[in-house]
């Protein structure tokens, strides 16, 4: 049953883009086509209409008809296919750059996050100082800490990482880092104010914590494929 | 003349045409089209591409304006734009003039 609704609402959007005007047909299938920021593409289209309305306003003055002023107009304005493949290699070298910034700056935090939590956890238990429930405790969190640091440099330099529960689970451990740091920081400025011990090296741990967590946030809402 | 002669040299010519005055997609096509007597007849659409990247790297400045009811959107120069074009158009010079000299055309 579904399949005939679809076959229905697939000859109604037909019959729709065959009603249009080749100008109109024209920018409905730009609209489509074109794979950059929605106000951006908005911007495209209504520069296309300008152009196309113009070309056949001055094809009108030269004696054709409505219709073939307006097919002329198309045709010389190029395939929407490739006008909106032009936008989009455009704009990806701009992301191409942001990306790869992106990728240095959360591989480095994600390695200086790790580091810290591994020297943190050896120092805990050469020291010998703290109890087992605390030692379990910075295991744990070192454990987490240097797992999601793992995960994000496979992420990020992983070319084809196109699944999207791959995704959702780096954005899910996106909102963890973040609130693992903010829950660090509060923590180590707490304990400060009591006992006086400002222990900076946790406060930056926490603070590169939420830094990778942000970017990691960031990077998949660029790049999140499109589900089927 | 062929497209691919014409693409490297693109961004240049829409700078050159852009030059003196705030135009929009259309007029800049028309003006290559006028400038070059019908020689440089690209798929108009290609444009905007260049315009859009040409303004990105703040070469080109643009604003809507309002025409025939019509939102219409129009492209100036910067001051960037005009010592690239500058600096550009000295280097077209001394290039065509090697090349000239190579082929005998001269």
């Amino acid at each position: 049953m579904a399949q005939f609704f679809d076959g229905d609402i697939r000859s109604a959007g037909d019959n729709v883009m065959n009603s249009l005007s080749p100008i109109q047909a024209f920018l409905a299938q730009l609209r489509k086509e074109l794979r950059i920021r929605p106000p951006l593409a908005e911007r495209v289209v209504a520069e296309a209409e300008d152009h196309l309305l113009e070309t056949a306003k001055e094809l009108r003055e030269r004696n054709l008809s409505f219709e073939e002023a307006e097919g002329e107009a198309v045709a010389r304005f190029g395939t929407p296919e490739n006008i909106a493949k032009s936008f989009g290699s455009a704009q990806n070298t701009w992301e191409a750059t942001m990306t790869l910034v992106l990728r240095i700056s959360v591989t480095f935090l994600a390695l200086f996050t790790s580091l810290i939590c591994l020297l943190s956890v050896a120092h805990t238990i050469g020291e010998g100082e703290v109890g087992t429930e605390s030692m379990i405790l910075r295991g744990i969190l070192g454990t987490v800490v240097i797992v999601m640091g793992v995960i994000t440099i496979q992420y990020l330099w992983r070319r084809g990482s196109q699944d999207p529960t791959f995704f959702r689970i780096v954005r899910l451990g996106s909102v963890g880092l973040v609130t693992l740091g903010l829950v660090i920081i509060v923590d180590a400025v707490r304990v400060a104010r009591i006992t006086g011990d400002w222990e900076y090296y946790i406060i930056m741990m926490g603070m590169a914590l939420v830094c990778q967590g942000m970017l990691m946030l960031w990077s998949p809402w660029k790049q999140t494929p499109r589900e089927a | 003349m062929r497209g691919q002669f014409l693409k490297g040299h693109l961004d240049f010519l829409i700078l050159s045409a852009a030059e003196s005055q705030q135009l929009h997609g259309y007029a800049i096509i028309e003006e290559l089209r006028k400038r070059s007597g019908g020689a440089f007849d690209l798929p108009e659409g290609t444009i905007y591409p260049a315009l859009h990247r040409l303004e990105r790297a703040k070469l080109l400045a643009s604003r809507w304006s309002e025409y025939a009811g019509r939102r219409r959107r129009v492209y100036r120069l910067t001051r960037r734009g005009h010592r690239l074009l500058a600096r550009q158009r000295n280097e077209w010079r001394s290039f065509s003039t090697a090349i000239s000299a190579v082929l005998g055309t001269t």
